[in-house]
């Protein structure tokens, strides 16, 4: 294995500290050893690839603005050729496998394949499915503007169902021209770190989670003929020039034994041992306090789900972020449903 | 960035005609190669993304100096290379120092990286999403995870393993993914 290549890599990517000597010695190589200058590109052009793939592509709202168009538009603007036909040619290779289609993934369907294969690959025993309009009732999981109820606990993961449960934050009223996107209240993501959480130094990610038990609704899903459908509305104060914010959702189903026994607390684990997940985003924060960007997501159920963990992020870019606290991002308005869509 | 000259032309000359919002269906048929390419240079999705963005509405603005039958992919990484050039430049007083050590390379490999674009025939990206779903469960959690800067600790430590470790195994799976995507361009 060429050593120096995978420092090359490390280096590059910028996950390994390395001294000015040694950046400046693979500089050198570089320019004066062509066979190596090859690899190097072949590899970082791969890793671009891979992560080209395995990203939704922005909104593209500076493109609306030249073109006179509104973001509704680019975003029902219908889907890619190239897109469509890798799905298709996947489909046909691989009767068997289907695709998670949430609701960024059905105007954005290569990324939609290739996060479908993505939540598919690190899941357990992974429900794949092409979810077919709703057709029959829809029956409301959680309804949570955040005007009532108790305040979310800043403990992190929760173990029990039916509260929030996650990093420091606090429900609000209006401020910072931020308004609640319905009713009067809102949950703001205050830090990137809980009650308690060892290593909090530096974290960059504000996160709030809620545990659903769905057991009472086994009869709906028994037959795997249901979707559960997450949807949150993500706003953000006017942030400085060159600070990146993003929003993102997953949905993962798990059965009892895995729910309460205390493993969820280490969320990394969670791929391992859910019976199901979804997700999507990031989706890039605007900074114009007066609009909520919507994220939705689907999750087809497997039958022996007994509970459903949802988890809302705000991820900060890691180099234009460097405290804990986050200056004002906002959720409401997070609702979770479950309707009857038969598989094709 | 390769598609069908004829469906290309024709679009671009409607778009030229003033049919504006067809421009659309060339962000939707170039957004993929141009992130990929750019991704390659700068590897941080927040600015490739921007970037992206702003390459599109130059073209889109300077439609009028693409010369019919040229390519339109090529094109396009030519004004995403000024660009590239722009952001650096704009970024260097205050860029760390893995964004400077990106920005020598780009620079230093810019035809390797240009040649390994124009190589990119139009089913690669394909290939590579099926190549990546054909890959041991191990290498394809850690090409998922990916390599940015603050997750290879937490790749290592998730796995059991250590961080130079993290970064031979993804080696090994772009080794797999370069074999898979050859052997399928065969088929």
């Amino acid at each position: 294995m060429n050593t120096d290549l995978i420092t090359f890599i490390q280096t590059w990517t910028g996950g390994v500290d390395v001294s000015d000597a040694e950046r400046q010695r693979l500089l050198r190589r570089l320019e004066t050893d062509a066979d190596f200058r090859a690899e190097c590109a072949e590899e970082i052009r791969l890793l671009g690839m891979i992560k080209a793939v395995q990203t939704p592509p922005p909104r593209w709202l500076g493109i609306a603005d030249a073109l006179g168009l509104n973001a509704e538009t680019m975003a029902d603007s219908g889907t890619s050729d190239l897109a469509t036909q890798v799905m298709e040619r996947m489909r046909q290779r691989e009767p068997n496998l289907q695709f998670s289609r949430s609701r960024w993934l059905s105007w954005r369907p290569l990324a939609a394949a290739a996060a479908g294969i993505v939540f598919g690959i690190i899941c357990t025993s992974v429900v794949f499915a092409y979810v077919a309009p709703s057709l029959g009732k829809v029956l409301t999981l959680l309804d949570d503007g955040f005007e009532s109820g108790p305040a979310p606990l800043v403990t992190g993961v929760p173990v029990e169902p039916g509260r929030w449960s996650g990093d420091y934050s606090e429900v609000v009223g209006e401020q910072q021209g931020v308004k609640p996107e319905s009713g009067k209240k809102m949950l703001r993501l205050l830090r990137g770190d809980y009650e308690g959480k060892a290593n909090a130094k530096g974290s960059h990610v504000a996160d709030i989670y809620r545990l659903i038990d769905v057991r009472p609704y086994r009869q709906e899903f028994a037959d795997g003929s249901a979707v559960v459908q997450l949807s949150a509305g993500f706003n953000a104060f006017e942030f400085p020039q060159g600070e990146t914010y993003t929003s993102k959702m997953t949905i993962h189903a798990f059965d009892a034994e895995t729910a309460t026994n205390g493993s969820l607390r280490a969320v990394s684990a969670w791929d391992e041992s859910c019976l199901a997940t979804a997700g999507t985003g990031p989706m890039k924060l605007d900074r114009n306090p007066a609009t909520w960007q919507r994220l939705t997501t689907d999750l087809r159920l497997p039958a022996n789900t007994d509970f459903v963990m949802i988890h809302l992020m705000i991820p900060a870019a890691p180099r234009t972020h460097t405290q804990e606290g986050f200056g004002g991002h906002y959720i409401d308005d997070v609702r979770l449903t479950l309707r009857h869509s038969p598989p094709r | 960035m390769n598609s069908d000259p004829r469906d290309i032309a024709t679009l671009l000359d409607r778009i030229k005609q003033g049919e504006s919002d067809l421009f659309l269906n060339v962000v939707r048929r170039y957004e993929l190669p141009l992130r990929s390419y750019l991704a390659g240079q700068l590897y941080n999705t927040g600015e490739v993304d921007d970037l992206a963005q702003e390459v599109f509405v130059t073209a889109y603005r300077d439609l009028d100096s693409f010369r019919s039958g040229e390519d339109f992919g090529a094109w396009l990484r030519g004004i995403a290379r000024h660009r590239l050039l722009t952001h650096f430049r704009s970024q260097h007083r205050r860029a760390t120092a893995t964004e400077r050590f990106q920005e020598e390379v780009a620079r230093i490999a810019e035809q390797e990286l240009e040649a390994s674009a124009d190589r990119d025939a139009g089913g690669r990206i394909e290939r590579l999403l099926h190549c990546i779903s054909r890959l041991p469960e191990k290498l394809r959690r850690i090409v998922h995870a990916g390599l940015d800067s603050t997750r290879p600790v937490a790749l290592a430590d998730e796995l059991r393993t250590t961080v130079p470790a993290i970064y031979q195994l993804h080696y090994r799976a772009n080794q797999l993914l370069r074999e898979c995507m050859n052997m399928e361009a065969h088929l």
